[in-house]
């Protein structure tokens, strides 16, 4: 079973890929001090996701997030992009909000309309 | 270290305004990630409790956080006055001010694109980080340059800014964002 858990800290996100059943969850606060060492054993990964399912399934809900963090996302999300067209698959993002949020969402809709991802926004309610 | 003069003087110029701040949010000293998401956290919960609205909340961490991180990565490693950050509300705006050290080399950088960006549309500005966030290139630590044009782009303002010498290659650089409250 190829499975990466990455635990969430104060200013990093709890990460899970799970290759079998072909999911990429996010969730938490994201400003790694260094984004690109914080994205490498997800990329890394992603290959291996592609080849046990045709399509991705992304989770994602974030807290709030810097700039940083946004570039390699988008990265992960072009890469994912690349290998479904190769794959004839058409991966899709799951963006989680908590309820009146309207300025993650238009994050998440800057990325849907970059990447082409398929977005499904998904309201939290919160008590 | 020496006095913060800089911090002193918009602490109370903030005060002495027309409508006056009811509240402020100060952080003075150093910064990591742990004081960033701590002062993020802070600002998330006195906003909540005063019943601003989830769109507002998010809106100033987001910018917040930006401007922390630039100040932690940017700022002089060995500065000779304090970094300080301050979130002020009043029934009007938010306002977020920040200070801190920077070298003679990002200070002639920061003069020169903010001058260059504050003068450009809010639709510029958008179209500028759509094109830095598709095609911009990472540096070594994973930034492309966006965290300026984050702020502009989620506060739909100016960066209203100034930059005063301290020595020969130490300037502080002192700037504000404000966001219409639609609290």
């Amino acid at each position: 079973m190829e499975y990466l858990k990455i635990e969430k800290t104060d200013f990093t996100p709890e990460v899970t890929v799970d290759c079998d059943k072909g999911t990429i969850s996010i969730v938490g606060i994201c400003i790694p001090e260094d984004a690109v060492v914080f994205f490498e054993p997800i990329i890394q990964k992603v290959d291996c996701l592609m080849q046990n399912k045709r399509q991705i399934i992304f989770d994602i809900y974030l807290e709030y997030f810097n700039t940083g963090f946004s570039k390699n996302l988008l990265a992960l999300f072009m890469k994912v992009v690349e290998l479904d067209s190769n794959e004839n698959s058409k991966s899709k993002v799951i963006w989680k909000l908590e309820e009146g949020d309207d300025e993650l969402r238009e994050s998440g809709e800057l990325f849907e309309e970059i990447s082409k991802l398929d977005f499904e926004f998904v309201e939290i309610p919160q008590h | 270290m020496i006095e913060n003069n800089f911090a002193k003087r918009h602490i109370q110029n903030a005060l002495d305004e027309v409508e006056p701040y009811s509240d402020m949010f100060i952080l003075l000293g150093e910064l990591n990630r742990t004081i960033i998401s701590g002062t993020i956290r802070v600002i998330e919960s006195k906003l909540h409790n005063l019943g601003y609205p989830k769109r507002m909340i998010s809106r100033t961490k987001l910018i917040g956080v930006e401007i922390l991180d630039n100040m932690q990565k940017h700022g002089c490693k060995e500065a000779s006055i304090s970094s300080y950050f301050e979130v002020s509300l009043n029934n009007s705006v938010l306002k977020i001010t920040a200070g801190n050290c920077v070298s003679k080399t990002d200070s002639e950088f920061l003069t020169c694109t903010l001058n260059k960006y504050n003068a450009m549309s809010v639709d510029g500005i958008k179209k500028k980080y759509l094109e830095q966030l598709k095609h911009g290139v990472l540096s070594e630590t994973g930034n492309a340059g966006l965290g300026l044009l984050s702020i502009l782009k989620r506060s739909e303002k100016k960066i209203n800014f100034e930059m005063e010498k301290i020595k020969e290659d130490e300037f502080y650089f002192n700037s504000n964002v404000i966001l219409d409250n639609f609290n």
